[in-house]
């Protein structure tokens, strides 16, 4: 499937699909609205991606919404590790948060005549 | 292809169906990063959104609960709110994580600081209360920065 999905995504339309579903899910006339290509095309993307298993079809009435599978969402967090940058911008933060306490207890420290260790 | 050349520190992995652990190194001792992540005046000054924090409570006691809140207006605005389960400082914290004031799918936290050398090695296990919760929570961090994501996309493509 790893790959498969990598073949999936090699395409920029389909990165751009991809990408506008991670808002939520989206009817194929939605999804179809920005590109300057037409509906069977973007029908025929949508294939791929579903063959990829990187999004589902869910039958609402005539409705056919499509959305990111969670498993496809949990994969692709794995590779591309942006929740890990998001984390680690945090961090850093946190990072610089203790330097600054470490300082003031040596500030501390000093005000009251105390040898640092 | 989990890379992870440009931060070492830290790994962040999914456990099961619901969980995210998230794993790092700090220089500190773990009484100083408890400190900063338990103190509502330091808390702020780390916990990352696009917005500044406009409020920040923490009672933290067994029984106790936490409060933030981020953005300035009412429409725009949003907060994290919750029980505090279990305290052991400077080692052990767990609570609940409900998203504006939805109580019925929260987030069990448990913080871990374990002392390593002069530092400390930090683990948060993060428990969503399903699996679609999880992905919401994973596709909502995604969504934030999709550009990043996809230049690394084709960081990756092009290695390929």
């Amino acid at each position: 499937m790893l790959d498969e999905s990598f073949a999936a995504l090699s395409d920029p339309v389909r990165r751009a699909l991809i990408q506008r579903l991670a808002k939520g899910e989206a009817t194929v006339q939605d999804l179809a609205r920005p590109f300057s290509i037409s509906q069977p095309a973007i029908s025929r993307h949508l294939k791929v991606l579903e063959d990829a298993g990187l999004i589902e079809t869910r039958v609402d009435g005539t409705a056919r919404p499509r959305r990111l599978k969670p498993e496809a969402v949990a994969q692709l967090w794995n590779w591309l590790g942006q929740y890990r940058t998001l984390w680690e911008t945090q961090f850093q933060k946190l990072d610089a948060v203790l330097d600054e306490i470490a300082d003031d207890e040596q500030q501390t420290s000093h005000d009251r005549g105390v040898g640092l260790p | 292809m989990n890379k992870n050349v440009e931060m070492p520190q830290l790994q962040v992995t999914q456990d099961g169906d619901t969980a995210i652990i998230v794993r790092r190194s700090f220089r500190h001792p773990p009484t100083r990063v408890w400190q900063a992540m338990t103190d509502p005046a330091l808390i702020p000054k780390w916990m990352a959104s696009m917005d500044t924090m406009t409020r920040c409570e923490m009672d933290l006691r067994p029984g106790g609960s936490f409060y933030y809140e981020w953005g300035g207006s009412p429409e725009n605005s949003f907060y994290f709110s919750g029980p505090i389960l279990a305290v052991d400082a400077p080692h052990h914290m767990t609570h609940v994580e409900y998203f504006n004031g939805e109580t019925v799918s929260g987030t069990t936290i448990t913080t871990d600081l374990e002392a390593r050398g002069t530092g400390t090695r930090m683990t948060i296990v993060m428990r969503y209360a399903d699996a679609e919760a999880r992905a919401e929570a994973i596709r909502n961090g995604m969504t934030d920065g999709f550009d990043e994501v996809y230049d690394k996309l084709e960081a990756l493509l092009t290695e390929g």
